[in-house]
């Protein structure tokens, strides 16, 4: 009789708490895309599209643009005018434009992301060469909605290696941890969407560079997660380009990748030998060339054409005194006491450092033909 | 009860008023040239037996000898009574009474015999390898449909009655050197306790006996099927025949022992372990999609791909209902239409279900009743509660889904963890017979594991098992026990 009395009480104790926050999908508009940008009078700007799901609407997404002091009053004034209660739990991509680096300590504006626990840390971070808005507001009649063509345009890109895929937990760690600076996707639009390849930061924040898709790809072999594929296409300096289509390419596509990074102290500055392993398939050769016979010198050259690649792209991070790549943890790794005097100032340190490339190609397969 | 003829048949004439089918007929035996009577039910007796195994031998015969009975019968069966009630009851069973001028007995002759069914196929749990025989409404023919795969002097058979009028009569089928015998003291003491006017049916047995009445889940197999249940006599359960009732009780039983049927044995191991399998998503799947659903769309959109919440909420802003009340409005048609399906006849029944089906589901989305996903939740929570394959936990599945989406209404996935943490709680807690009903899995039995999610082969397969605790725990091999009773 006690245990049937206490049973019925904890039941009916269930319906007292309430079902406050509970919230039917269809009274929800799911923020999809996020922007953040700088307009002409230096106020921040917000805006977002959301997708519209009635059928008496006629385009499929709205989009709001405002000005406001915070991401979270932002959303007050988009509650103030969109159909249902906005909601970041779905955000698929945030678009940063290119004003917002000009200046350092933007990302104390992204707080809400993180602290907010209905929102996520999954969206990719963009930035955007030109205006937010343009992009925001761009309805191409031959894709699908806006949310979803960008996100499936970065997926893809970054499948192929064209640029990164950062989410902002990812960014998160690259923005706080000292051995390393951030690198995120850069889109511009223009008359279509296109990716640009990856946009590098500074260690504050403010941009440094930006790595063309063939830079962004022998970037993305030295990086910790390396997934996707890596086409390459190289001008193979040890042939001529006399004829009218420049015969002297090459592609090939790297298929099993592996690098060894060593790092060691010696002369007042860090020296890094890192060595590239990478087995490839000849996909594309325009020069006559006998593939069986010169295999390897073949492989011979399309290892000092990479290396010279590799030494371009360390030339440029260098200069820019950055570490996208992660060389930061390295030392911190391997060489503690000298990372620890120049932790704080690290691009610089690494700006001075000496970087070797040694590729090492082998060839699996040359295609169907000679 | 007297000497004279005469006055005993009128005391039995007094005692059967009103009772047209009551028969006397005179004779005089010719060993022994003494005036009797016999005194049977017609309509409970096989009248084929009366005339030529005991009215013939009684009239044409000669002398016998006197130590045994003063007539002549082709009847194997027979017994002697002195007193009234032992007479009623026998007439009542089906018994020819014969009562002898000048003698003090009464002799029953066993001629039961009443109208019976043949053998078919089992209704509820049908099987694609296994027999096709189901059980009968007659005990006898019960016992013998079990002892037939069984010839084995150790399995026993108690007859025990039960109900003050019905006195139905009920039998404990179970292999002595087996069974546990503390479990057939619980059983059996169980069954004595009742006290009602008559047992109908096996599943009215199971209420008054079971440990658990506040409890959805089945805590006995009820089994129409012979050979599962033999199969489960050799495992060490005990076996619980009902006279006038097609269903025979097994118990113990333990959770799992739902989810296993006579066909895994019957089929490939690999094959049956993947059907297992299947069972127990389909178990899953059954309880708690409807409620994750609901959870989904209305509290956790975050766990729902893009793409498909964008259909989703598509095909929901259509919708004027609440999700629970939408889940509820084709739950319930759903249950209806299961409901009714029983009551058609057979070929009606089938073209209903699906025309029923398909024109609702159709028509309740392009109405905007019910959104599309909702549909494909209710079917495939439909077909998923099929797949189990015991009637009673299927029906104990059916109607849990309810309390879940409620919960999962007012809290989300956490509801529906609340919800399941109860069902666990209560599951383990649950006992049969007075063993633990979570058995194999908690108290965990490592032995057991071998026919419990999967089934390995048969010969790898070589202890009952434990959730049992047989006596003898090897099977196969010479390890009957040696002599006769205990």
């Amino acid at each position: 009789m006690k245990r049937t009395l206490c049973c019925t009480v904890l039941v009916l104790m269930l319906f007292l708490t309430g079902c406050t926050d509970r919230l039917s999908v269809e009274n929800v508009t799911f923020i999809l895309l996020v922007g953040i940008d700088v307009d002409e009078e230096d106020h921040v700007v917000y805006s977002l599209s959301s997708p519209v799901f009635s059928k008496e609407a006629k385009k499929k997404e709205e989009e709001l643009e405002v000005r406001a002091m915070t991401m979270r009053n932002a959303r007050e004034n988009f509650d103030r005018s969109v159909v249902a209660s906005t909601l970041g739990g779905k955000v698929q991509v945030i678009l940063l434009g290119k004003r917002i680096f000009e200046h350092k300590d933007w990302f104390q504006l992204m707080d809400v992301f993180y602290r907010d626990n209905k929102d996520t840390v999954l969206p990719t971070v963009v930035l955007v060469d030109g205006k937010v808005s343009d992009l925001i507001n761009f309805a191409p009649k031959d894709k699908p909605r806006l949310s979803t063509y960008l996100t499936e345009l970065l997926r893809t890109s970054h499948k192929r290696n064209i640029t990164v895929n950062t989410t902002i937990q990812e960014l998160h760690r690259q923005m706080y941890d000292k051995g390393i600076t951030p690198s995120i996707s850069e889109v511009r639009k223009d008359k279509n969407l296109l990716v640009m390849g990856t946009a590098l930061l500074k260690e504050d924040g403010r941009y440094a560079l930006m790595l063309d898709p063939l830079a962004n790809k022998l970037f993305s072999t030295l990086r910790e997660h390396r997934s996707g594929e890596f086409p390459i296409t190289l001008t193979m300096p040890s042939h001529n380009e006399d004829s009218f289509y420049k015969l002297n390419k090459l592609s090939i596509t790297a298929t099993d990748i592996s690098t060894k990074t060593k790092v060691k102290y010696e002369d007042n500055k860090f020296r890094y030998d890192i060595k590239v392993n990478m087995r490839v398939t000849l996909s594309e050769r325009l020069y006559p060339i006998n593939l069986d016979k010169n295999a390897k010198k073949i492989e011979k050259e399309i290892g000092e054409e990479l290396e010279a690649q590799y030494k371009l792209l360390f030339n440029k991070i260098q200069t820019a005194k950055i570490d996208p790549i992660g060389l930061g943890l390295y030392a911190r790794a391997k060489e503690y006491k000298q990372w620890k005097k120049v932790q704080d100032n690290w691009g610089e340190a690494l700006s001075k450092a000496e970087v070797n490339v040694k590729v090492k190609i082998r060839i699996m397969s040359v295609g169907s033909i000679n | 009860m007297g000497n004279e003829l005469s006055t005993k048949l009128e005391e039995v004439q007094k005692q059967f008023q009103l009772t047209p089918d009551l028969v006397v007929r005179h004779l005089t035996i010719q060993a022994t040239g003494t005036k009797a009577a016999l005194v049977y039910l017609d309509s409970l007796t096989d009248n084929e037996v009366i005339n030529n195994d005991i009215v013939n031998p009684l009239l044409s015969e000669g002398p016998v000898n006197k130590d045994e009975h003063p007539f002549h019968t082709n009847v194997g069966n027979i017994r002697k009574g002195t007193e009234w009630a032992d007479l009623e009851s026998a007439i009542l069973s089906g018994d020819t009474v014969l009562l002898i001028d000048g003698n003090p007995d009464a002799f029953f002759l066993d001629t039961k015999g009443w109208p019976k069914r043949a053998i078919e196929d089992p209704q509820i749990e049908t099987s694609l390898k296994g027999a096709h025989q189901g059980f009968l409404e007659t005990g006898t023919q019960n016992i013998a449909l079990i002892r037939r795969y069984l010839p084995d002097r150790e399995l026993k058979i108690k007859e025990l009655t039960i109900g003050v009028r019905g006195k139905t009569k009920v039998w404990i089928m179970y292999l002595a050197d087996v069974a546990n015998p503390d479990l057939l003291k619980v059983l059996e003491s169980r069954l004595a306790a009742i006290d009602v006017d008559s047992i109908i049916n096996t599943g009215e047995l199971v209420e008054y006996i079971e440990d658990n009445p506040y409890s959805p889940f089945p805590q006995f197999i009820l089994t129409e099927r012979p050979d599962s249940t033999v199969s489960q006599l050799l495992q060490g359960r005990m076996a619980v025949i009902v006279d006038c009732s097609p269903s025979v009780l097994v118990a113990p039983a333990t959770f799992i022992t739902f989810f296993q049927s006579i066909d895994d044995y019957s089929t490939r191991w690999m094959i049956a372990s993947f059907i297992r399998l299947l069972r127990y998503l389909a178990f899953i799947i059954a309880l708690i999609l409807p409620a994750t659903y609901i959870a989904f769309i209305s509290f956790n959109y975050e766990v729902i791909p893009m793409q498909l919440l964008l259909s989703i909420a598509e095909s929901r802003t259509r919708v004027p209902f609440p999700p629970l009340l939408e889940a509820m409005l084709m739950e319930i048609t759903l249950e209806m239409m299961r409901e009714s399906g029983i009551r058609l006849p057979a070929p009606v029944g089938q073209t209903v279900g699906i025309v029923g089906g398909i024109i609702i589901g159709q028509t309740a989305v392009q109405a905007g009743i019910v959104s599309n996903i909702m549909v494909i939740v209710v079917a495939s929570t439909a077909i998923a509660s099929f797949i189990i394959p015991s009637y009673d936990m299927g029906t104990a599945i059916r109607l849990l889904r309810f309390p879940m989406m409620i919960i999962a209404f007012m809290f989300g996935i956490v509801g529906i963890i609340i919800g399941l943490m109860i069902l666990v709680a209560h599951l383990v807690s649950l006992e049969s017979l007075g063993t633990p009903y979570g058995s194999p899995l908690a108290p965990f039995r490592w032995s057991d594991m071998k026919d419990t999610f999967v089934r390995i082969p048969l010969s790898k397969m070589v202890k009952r098992p434990e959730s049992t605790s047989p006596l003898q725990s090897r099977r196969g091999k010479d390890n009957r026990r040696a002599g006769g009773n205990p």
